[in-house]
């Protein structure tokens, strides 16, 4: 997988967890959406899910609006890195051709998507994948470095 | 005259006990919240992402078997045969619906 980059405020979401409750990364739902190349990220001033707009990706059956939610999350520093991962996803998508370019990690409330804190994305570059599966691999998907 | 600072090092150590307090208290608070939440609450997310996948593998495989045109004739739009859906549905892993 592409090397994930932080959102500004995703990073602010997740430091203050523990005193401002905003973002638990191994406990939390959190999703992955996929969108299309139409998106454009903005690591500076994006900060909740209503920012991503009409780019989620569509095409064939299979991928789930909203996104993946990601399973057996974990945060465990290794030497001087500090790594969030999660199972990897692989899903059959049957039809399509399901197109995409971004992932973007976000906590998922169950409400609307202006509550819904962004954290993190992904460029994979342009993707796409008619009657085959996804595979999406989370190793070490958000890193921080003390450095 | 000089300053009085033993009396100002008992002020801070007073100020910062209180500060250390409220802070062991807090301390205990949210970690007693965390054992009450934190393995029932991500052992509900994963069961919901487990869920959603076979809720996603059915999706799937309902739309595949829904283009198959048992019929001899020609494929049209996005159709195909059974072969190639049995085909597909064993690579990506999934069952396709009974007729």
């Amino acid at each position: 997988m592409a090397v994930p980059k932080w959102y500004a405020n995703g990073l602010e979401h997740v430091t203050q967890s523990a005193s401002g409750g905003s973002v638990d990364l191994d406990t939390d739902t959190i999703k992955l959406i996929l969108l299309t190349a139409s998106y454009t990220p903005d690591q500076a001033l994006h900060d909740f899910r209503d920012d991503l707009g009409a780019n989620e990706a569509t095409g064939g059956s299979g991928y789930p609006a909203g996104g993946f939610t990601l399973a057996s999350k974990t945060l465990a520093a290794t030497s001087l890195t500090l790594n969030w991962d999660a199972a990897d996803i692989s899903q059959a998508i049957t039809g399509g051709p399901f197109a995409f370019r971004y992932g973007v990690f976000y906590k998922s409330r169950g409400g609307t998507a202006a509550a819904d804190e962004i954290v993190g994305y992904v460029d994979f570059g342009a993707q796409s994948v008619t009657d085959a599966t996804l595979n999406i691999t989370l190793t070490n998907q958000l890193t921080i470095v003390a450095s | 005259m000089p300053f009085d600072v033993e009396t100002m090092k008992a002020e801070y150590e007073q100020a910062e006990a209180e500060a250390h307090s409220i802070q062991a208290e807090r301390d205990d608070a949210l970690q007693a919240l965390r054992d009450t939440y934190d393995q029932r609450l991500q052992d509900a997310v994963d069961a919901a992402a487990e869920k959603q996948s076979e809720w996603m593998d059915a999706e799937a495989a309902n739309a595949l078997a829904a283009r198959v045109v048992t019929e001899d004739r020609p494929l049209e739009g996005d159709e195909v045969t059974q072969e190639y859906a049995d085909s597909k549905a064993a690579e990506m892993g999934l069952t396709l619906p009974d007729e």
